[in-house]
């Protein structure tokens, strides 16, 4: 079990820097999750981690020593890719024991660690069947089997769950967490699913083209993030811009003839940008007014499961998404007049962004 | 790091397993040394530069040097001089004819192997495989049986079994109908494995817009076609170039080329390089040794050029015509078209490469034994045959699939690049002339001058090594990366890696290669007597039997080899299934 560091690691591809001196400490036994969009650079850090790229600036450290320069093979790094890269003409059994085979283990000593690892994802019934036998589920495990049965110091998962269904995806996650969780070994589980950070990260860290943008404990970045592209990509925001005056306790926010109360956050007053998840708007019918928000006409109603999905169009604040919970806003049909609750509490405040919302929350 | 056990540990484990665990662990490390591993890949280089690709450029380096020689004895001589040219002239017209045809013909047919599925589809391409059974002299007999007006040194006139055609005794003609057999399979292959990997999802896209077929296929399939064409075409080239058997062969029986006949004078570029070594074993004529360079130098320089040639204008040739014809094409692509094409297609196979292939075996049958076959003799030249195959496969093996791990994971990129294409050399090159350079090559140095046998191997490994590396790459590169980076991160060594990882995976194309190298040893000519006249492996005897006229002989030497053939490669798959069921 390993603390691992990373000082200014930067890395090129060409002109893109692909991890743009990334500051990061993860401590001995954490589990980490490194959320970004596409093309963020998480795979990159992942396998600077591994060994597999040497960064181009910076330093990898690991349990405090530098292992910058040291080949994969002598990190005891244990990286489980995508596509899980199952040896294909071993067995289940033999890809479990491929790594205390390769180091040397004495053979009692490599069996038992690989029985270990197989019971404990529920695969010993099926070792000596061969991996394109195995559905994807299966092969998932096996290969986690097999990454936890290299003893490593530091276990690397690169979007462990993409390739399953939704259904199994979610199956596994809580499996995954307290597999892990057993075995202690310190984690960096690389994903885009913001729902899956959150449920199963000790910290998660927001990457975005290669920078790292917030680092903290799941809730707190979520309720409480640093920048409107953090907030927005943990959960669909609306943001409008509004003008913060002090106001005893608390804030007052006016926006577009609306007033609202917001909590003091980060100091900020004066013009600001104001957001509120799209899910932590309620709604109201139109002449109900137990609480503060504002008034619309639903322009569109989506059905989404457990949600739904409402664009209502507002005269203060123009259009705003709210997503409440089916059993409490299914009532409401489009073209109805309704009111869209903002809890203060809910109500996040950002410094104006210089190149305005768009730019802030681009995505690519 | 957990401790590992030396001494008798709770298991019981032995003081004796530790100590060799202990060894092995410290051979590892010391293997996975980067030195050792640089050292390894210097020693491999310089296998390949000194013992396969000096060799066989060596000649070009002969030419420039001694000019002096040959202005001396050779420009002078009138006759030597002269056949230089009608010779190459004879040599890349038929293989630049040859590729064309067989581009045409084959590609209806390789489509309707790809696209169309009928019962017998294995038949069909089992028999179109077959002509490679044979050895190209036999070929070149069957083909003069058949198409041609055989002619005897004996003087005696000779029947050729019934349904000869009898037509024609022009070299060039009885070359192209000899080249058609020997290479169509090559092209048939080609085109082949390209439709394969183009889907049909986009002619179906095509199509789905409203194209007809053969307007999909112009312009939507063919033009992706385009590197994989190039490719068959420079394989069949490569072939025609090379080969020496087949052509001495038909030659000969046709009055050509040495054998004192109507047209003795006539010779492609490897028969006249046979026929000069032939009459270079004579002291009194040392003219014809710098001859035979000067020919081979030229057929090299040549061939090297071609092939630069066909992947330029590869590259930069683009298909005619983005103007579509939806009438005149729609029209040619429904009704009677497509199937007169198709039977077009077949009856080229059939009368233009089955029936000449195999036509010889008549001759087994209503020929008059001569002498009757010297059986001795053609044991003897099987046992010389597989020596010469096997060791050189084994050295393409032990040589090649380093080479081939060099290419595609070596460091220096570059380096792996430019591997990748001077690999190409010695199958490119004609192995006539490939045999003259390398046996000149050897002699020069006076400290070590090899034994004809070691020369003949050597030469047989330098034009087989292509294979065995080219097939290693191919696997290498498909091979899913995340694969070894895994290994890797797992704790394994690189040469660990390769052991339990790399090496499984890439096996079947170890052994395709090794067969493909093998089945090419046994098959070639111009190497083994461009080499040394003395060597008499199997094609060697037959060309020997057909040149002078024991027709009936030859044919029995062909059965019999066909019948060895056939029984070792289905000893092999019996091996090889055993093993899979066992593992």
């Amino acid at each position: 079990m390993a603390e691992v560091v990373l000082e200014k690691a930067l890395v090129r591809f060409g002109a893109k820097r692909a991890l743009d001196a990334v500051d990061l400490r993860i401590a001995d036994g954490e589990y980490l999750v490194v959320l970004g969009p596409t093309g963020a650079g998480k795979t990159t850090l992942l396998r600077a981690v591994a060994g597999l790229i040497a960064p181009d600036e910076g330093r990898i450290l690991l349990d405090g020593g530098d292992v910058t320069r040291m080949q994969p093979e002598e990190r005891q790094v244990a990286y489980m890719p995508q596509t899980y890269a199952l040896f294909h003409h071993l067995t289940v059994w033999e890809n479990a024991i491929f790594s205390p085979s390769v180091k040397g283990w004495p053979d009692e000593k490599r069996d038992l660690l690989a029985r270990e690892m197989l019971s404990m994802v529920h695969l010993i019934e099926r070792a000596d069947a061969l991996p394109r036998e195995l559905s994807g589920g299966m092969q998932q495990r096996c290969s986690l089997a097999r990454a936890l049965a290299a003893d490593a110091e530091v276990l690397l998962l690169d979007e462990p769950l993409r390739a399953l269904d939704a259904r199994l995806r979610i199956e596994l996650r809580n499996e995954l967490r307290s597999l892990i969780e057993h075995v202690g070994t310190t984690t960096i589980h690389v994903t885009h699913d913001q729902e899956e950070a959150l449920m199963l990260a000790d910290r998660i860290a927001v990457l975005r083209d290669g920078r790292l943008l917030e680092v903290g404990p799941a809730e707190d970045v979520y309720s409480a993030p640093a920048s409107p592209f953090v907030a927005n990509f943990l959960g669909e925001m609306n943001f409008f811009e509004a003008v913060a005056t002090p106001d005893g306790a608390g804030l007052r926010l006016v926006a577009g003839g609306t007033n609202l109360v917001a909590l003091p956050q980060k100091g900020l007053t004066g013009r600001v940008l104001a957001g509120i998840r799209a899910e932590a708007c309620g709604i109201a019918p139109a002449d109900w007014r137990a609480g503060q928000g504002v008034e619309g006409v639903v322009k569109r109603r989506l059905f989404m499961g457990r949600r739904i999905s409402l664009e209502v169009e507002t005269p203060g604040l123009g259009p705003v998404k709210a997503k409440p919970l089916t059993a409490l806003g299914t009532w409401a049909r489009e073209g109805e007049e309704v009111f869209v609750l903002m809890p203060a509490e809910h109500l996040l405040l950002f410094p104006l962004p210089p190149g305005g919302v768009a730019g802030a929350l681009e995505v690519e | 790091m957990e401790e590992e056990a030396s001494g008798p540990g709770p298991g019981g484990a032995s003081p004796g397993a530790g100590a060799r665990a202990d060894r092995r662990r410290r051979l590892l490390q010391v293997l996975s040394r980067r030195g050792t591993i640089r050292a390894w890949y210097a020693g491999l280089l310089a296998f390949f530069v000194v013992l396969i690709l000096a060799p066989t450029l060596y000649v070009l380096w002969y030419v420039i040097s001694g000019w002096g020689l040959i202005q001396d004895l050779v420009l002078p001589n009138p006759t030597l001089v002269g056949a230089i040219g009608p010779a190459l002239w004879l040599s890349f017209g038929v293989a630049l004819t040859v590729a064309g045809i067989d581009l045409v013909a084959g590609l209806p047919l390789a489509w309707l192997l790809v696209r169309k599925d009928f019962r017998g589809k294995d038949w069909v391409n089992t028999i179109i495989d077959s002509p490679l059974a044979v050895t190209t002299a036999g070929l070149g007999l069957s083909v003069v049986l058949f198409w041609g007006i055989p002619w005897a040194a004996s003087g005696s006139s000779i029947v050729p079994p019934p349904g000869a055609l009898g037509l024609t005794s022009d070299a060039f003609l009885i070359l192209m109908f000899l080249h058609l057999t020997t290479t169509f399979p090559y092209m048939v292959r080609s085109l082949a494995a390209i439709l394969e990997e183009i889907e049909i999802e986009y002619e179906n896209a095509a199509r789905a817009a409203g194209a007809s077929r053969l307007t999909a296929v112009r312009t939507i399939t063919l033009p992706m076609f385009r590197s994989g064409m190039a490719t068959g075409l420079i394989l069949v080239i490569a072939k025609a170039l090379s080969d020496t058997g087949g052509a001495f062969a038909a030659l000969g029986l046709i009055g050509a080329c040495g054998s004192g006949g109507p047209s003795t004078d006539v010779c492609n570029g490897t028969g006249l390089i046979n026929y000069w070594k032939n009459l270079s074993a004579d002291p009194l004529r040392p003219e014809f040794t710098p001859a035979l360079a000067l020919v081979s130098a030229l057929m090299i320089a040549l061939s090297l050029a071609l092939l630069v040639v066909l992947k330029y204008v590869a590259q930069r040739l683009h298909f005619p015509l983005r103007r579509v014809w939806p009438g005149v094409e729609g029209r040619l692509s429904r009704g009677s078209v497509p199937t007169l094409r198709n039977l077009a297609a077949i009856g080229f196979l059939v009368g233009f490469i089955l029936v000449p292939s195999f036509f010889f075996l008549l001759y087994g049958v209503v020929g008059t034994p001569a002498a009757g076959l010297d059986w001795r003799g053609f044991w003897g030249a099987v046992g010389v045959s597989f020596l010469v195959g096997g060791l050189a496969t084994a050295v393409d093996l032990a040589a090649g699939i380093p080479m081939a791990i060099l290419i595609t994971r070596g460091r220096v990129r570059w380096l792996g690049r430019l591997l990748d294409a001077l690999v190409n050399v010695p199958y490119i090159v004609p192995s006539a002339a490939l045999g003259i350079s390398l046996g000149l090559f050897w002699k020069a140095q006076r400290t070590l001058v090899p034994s004809d046998l070691v020369l003949v191997i050597m030469a047989h490994i330098a034009f087989t090594f292509p294979f065995v590396v080219r097939n290693v790459v191919g696997a290498l590169e498909q091979l899913d990366p995340a694969l070894e980076e895994t290994a890797r991160t797992l704790g394994a060594k690189p040469i660990q890696t390769f052991r339990r990882v790399v090496f499984p995976s890439v096996r079947p194309a170890i052994l395709a290669g090794a067969i493909m190298a093998f089945t090419r040893s046994v098959g070639e000519t111009g190497a083994t007597v461009s080499v040394s006249t003395e060597t008499v492996t199997i094609p060697v005897l037959i060309v020997n039997l057909i040149r002078s006229g024991s027709f009936y002989e030859a044919s029995i030497a062909q059965v019999a080899l066909l019948a060895v053939s056939f029984a070792a490669i289905l000893g092999l798959r019996m091996v090889v299934q055993r093993r899979r069921r066992r593992g």
